[in-house]
């Protein structure tokens, strides 16, 4: 666990000012020093795990927006993460949850079910611009745009191995195994240029982040040490993912769940993958071409988790394209893992705004660094009628 | 609270916009002095008109009403010390009208300071009120605790800019005080005796601002002092060069040394820093510039940074805004006094607090609003060391004294609330008082309106 003591929240109000959730809700529970005053009282047994005091806890994206405003850096997030594990506990996962947590768990089940849903598309979806859409009317998931599913990155590339130095292992992630293989290929390719050995151990699980979100700990727990053995296995000098979640989890959340030496050695390992072009790897990217007008969103996990915000920047700039700042680029996209789920509403309330600020640079592409956030984006544009592309910044570059 | 009373609260505001659920009175039951009082009910009403009923059923009924907007107030003005109701303004927040020629805007109490600054910045307009809370907090709680800031030596602090009010007395009926003009002086002026009043004559429900124009350009200037003395000479001398800068911002050795403990910004050589800002007309601004580069030099400061641009401006601004963060470096808690002195008096009442703390045994650090003579006094403290918070309160008195001595003020803009209640008669003679209970007993003799605030002991 990160260290996070409650008695440094002051109840002074400073989260007010940049909660996403708070600035839609405009309810005292939503901003963190409610979260925090709910939580001690739920410690000394004034509040139980009351309706009022789980939506408190789940109604959060875990942006951190609020502890890195705090003048005394209170740690929201942690406690979110934390209070949830304890409602878990006390009433158990919702169906929902359950399920999407069965097949996260599983590569097996998730690749069947990805399977068959790549083989029934047409009858499932109907496309339209940049994903598709469920035919189903399934809750708010036939409101949403999705990601079409594309069938098993890691299957198709197998236990991939290219030589070079140093050996770095690639890290795909759920949702860019499942659904935005694309982007596993554009790092592959970079890294291959930059004369990096790559290795793609088939044998990977989930990051743990979205056991993490729901409150799964123990789960959470175990795709870490898989994860962590697997890696070792492959005996690679660093471990990249492209997802700036994965990347948070792999980097720090391993670390806080496991408590081993070869778990520390596996966090250390961990690069997100701008951060490894530039500061590993040293890449120089040029342009050839006109370059395009690219507005860049910062992800959550990417900013405030681990302060990389110069990166993926630099990149677009030194590969030719013209980069427009949006403002509040690191304003939260509203995806916020399963609060989407949860919260549809809210989320795209607050997609929304993050939708009108990149239809405010005039850019024609929205780059950004999270496969999460590229489906959120997406779906909001789709909402207001924005016509622009969403690429990760690693399909951006020459 | 009883079920037919609540019926009644649910039928002027609508389901879903009262609550009396354990977790939404525990989470309207605070604010930034970190104390903590329960309300029986959190009511969101969505206009004057449900203000206005819900007031007079508060009255009827005689049950306490406390009027909040953000909860980010120091003194304990938003706290229901009596239990009662908690009235917020989170959904009275339209901005109305802004008003470019006549250089008004009419917004409700709810309105974020920020967001309106912004929104009329936008419009090249200007409300210069600048509570370091300004982000989060919101207008009705400037007007309930006339609300200062930086800008105040040079701009006034909230009480200069309110023009007009519409307030629910506390028996429930809708008044208008002031208007939408810069001058009026048709009897008394009430508009000004609910600026500061704490919310206990009255739930202001819309404001008449009043605005500026936008400056043209704004200049920046830091400057390190080998000595505190210097600085503090500086602070006159430049009001008396004729002068008058919009923000004058003095930082002593104690917060010095925490700021650049807490991060390296190139300032660990001074005893104490002066942040100087003015703004006006291109030109005009660059040679106010130099003539306080000069006297700053003149003072024994060095290393003195300039900026006008924004991003070098925010830079300059880094150690100001570090302050209150790294202070933590002391001691987990605080307890901050914004005391005022004329302001020739600043040197004095930062050695004597740095006395007072050294008697005590207490931490000390100053820093704050130096050109009106507004220093916010810290006190860093353990709670959890034995004797130490009684130790503090008796610092905390000295320093009042001290400031009295010294020909100040105890509050500048943070209000007495319930905090400062108990120290009232050290400022206000008995006379002073009794006239402000009877101005409170002419209000609200039922004594509904944010009851237990401002005088001691009732």
């Amino acid at each position: 666990m990160e260290r996070w003591d409650l008695s440094d929240c002051v109840r002074c109000g400073a989260c007010r000012a940049v909660c996403p959730t708070f600035s839609v809700i405009r309810r005292e529970y939503a901003c963190g020093r409610g979260k925090v005053s709910l939580w001690e009282a739920h410690r000394e047994g004034e509040v139980g795990l009351s309706e009022g005091f789980v939506r408190a806890v789940t109604e959060c994206l875990t942006c951190a927006a609020c502890r890195e405003n705090c003048p005394n850096g209170v740690d929201v997030p942690s406690l979110v993460l934390e209070a949830r594990a304890e409602v878990v506990k006390g009433r158990g996962l919702s169906l929902s949850k359950s399920i999407l947590g069965r097949f996260l768990s599983s590569p097996t089940m998730a690749s069947i079910g990805v399977k068959a849903a790549s083989i029934l598309k047409g009858l499932l979806f109907r496309e339209e611009g940049t994903g598709v859409h469920l035919r189903l009317p399934l809750s708010h998931l036939s409101e949403r745009l999705l990601p079409a599913p594309s069938g098993t990155f890691l299957k198709r590339v197998r236990d991939y191995e290219a030589e070079g130095s140093p050996r770095v292992g690639l890290f795909t992630g759920c949702l860019i195994n499942h659904f935005l293989p694309e982007i596993g290929e554009a790092t592959v390719d970079l890294l291959k240029r930059a004369g990096a050995g790559v290795v793609i151990p088939r044998d990977q699980v989930c990051c743990g982040m979205p056991f993490l979100g729901m409150g799964e700990r123990e789960r959470a727990r175990e795709l870490v040490l898989r994860n962590v053995e697997v890696f070792e296995r492959a005996g690679v000098d660093l471990v990249v993912t492209p997802c700036a979640t994965c990347a948070t989890a792999l980097k720090i959340h391993s670390r806080e769940l496991v408590d081993t030496p070869e778990a520390k050695t596996f966090a250390s390992k961990a690069r997100e993958v701008t951060e490894l072009l530039r500061r590993d790897l040293g890449v120089k990217v040029s342009g050839n071409g006109p370059g395009r007008r690219v507005t860049y969103h910062d992800p959550c996990h990417m900013s405030r988790y681990q302060h990389i915000k110069d990166e993926p920047r630099e990149l677009i700039e030194m590969a030719g394209h013209n980069l427009v700042e949006m403002s509040h680029p690191c304003r939260c996209c509203g995806l916020g893992g399963t609060f989407t789920i949860d919260y549809p509403e809210l989320s795209a309330t607050i997609g929304r705004q993050k939708a009108e600020d990149i239809m405010g640079t005039g850019a024609e592409v929205v780059a950004t660094a999270c496969p999460g956030c590229i489906i959120q984006i997406r779906d909001s544009l789709h909402r207001l009628g924005g016509k622009k592309e969403v690429l990760h910044v690693v399909q951006l570059l020459p | 609270m009883d079920e037919t009373i609540l019926k009644e609260i649910e039928a002027i505001v609508g389901r879903g916009n009262l609550s009396t659920s354990i977790e939404d009175r525990i989470c309207y039951s605070y604010d930034a002095t970190n104390q903590r009082f329960l309300p029986e009910g959190v009511i969101f009403p969505g206009s004057a008109e449900e203000v206005a009923s819900l007031v007079r059923l508060a009255s009827r009924n005689s049950i306490p009403i406390v009027p909040r907007g953000a909860g980010s107030g120091f003194t304990g003005g938003s706290l229901p010390v009596r239990g009662g109701l908690v009235v917020s303004t989170e959904r009275l927040n339209r901005i109305l009208e802004v008003d470019r020629e006549n250089l008004f805007c009419i917004v409700e109490p709810g309105v974020v300071t920020g967001d309106l600054q912004e929104e009329v910045e936008s419009m090249g307009l200007f409300y210069p009120p600048d509570p370091s809370s300004l982000k989060f907090c919101t207008i009705g709680g400037n007007i309930a605790e006339c609300a200062g800031g930086p800008r105040g030596l040079k701009y006034g602090v909230t009480r200069d800019y309110v023009l007009g009010l519409e307030v629910v007395l506390p028996d429930g009926e809708v008044i208008r005080t002031g208007g939408r003009t810069l001058k009026g002086v048709v009897g008394y002026d009430l508009t000004r005796l609910f600026v500061g009043s704490e919310g206990t004559l009255g739930f202001v429900t819309r404001a008449i601002l009043r605005l500026l124009p936008y400056p043209e350009k704004v200049l920046t200037i830091l400057a390190l002092f080998p000595d505190q003395e210097g600085a503090a000479g500086a602070v006159s001398a430049i009001i008396s060069s004729g002068i008058l800068p919009s923000a004058l911002e003095f930082i002593d050795r104690e917060c010095v040394a925490c700021v650049s403990d807490y991060r390296d910004m190139g300032i660990s050589g001074a005893e104490a820093i002066l942040l100087i800002e003015v703004d006006g007309r291109e030109g005009v601004v660059e040679r106010e510039g130099a003539m306080i580069e000069e006297v700053c030099r003149e003072k024994g400061g060095f290393d003195i940074r300039k900026a006008s641009d924004r991003r070098g401006r925010k830079r300059l601004w880094e150690a100001r805004r570090a302050i209150s963060p790294s202070l933590r470096r002391l001691n987990p808690h605080k307890i901050n006094e914004d005391v005022v002195v004329p302001r020739t008096a600043i040197g004095d009442l930062v050695a004597g607090v740095r006395e007072i703390g050294r008697r005590y045994g207490i931490k000390t650090a100053c820093f704050g609003h130096g050109g009106d003579g507004n220093i916010h006094v810290n006190l860093m403290i353990d709670r959890r060391v034995p004797g130490e918070i009684e130790r503090a309160e008796e610092a905390v008195k000295e320093v009042f004294q001290l400031t009295l001595r010294l020909g100040g003020t105890i509050s500048g803009e943070h209000g007495i609330g319930i905090t400062k209640a108990p120290f009232l008669k050290m400022e206000l003679g008995r006379r002073e008082i009794d006239l402000m209970r009877s101005i409170k007993e002419t209000f609200d003799p039922k004594g509904i309106m944010n009851p237990g605030k401002v005088f001691p002991g009732d």
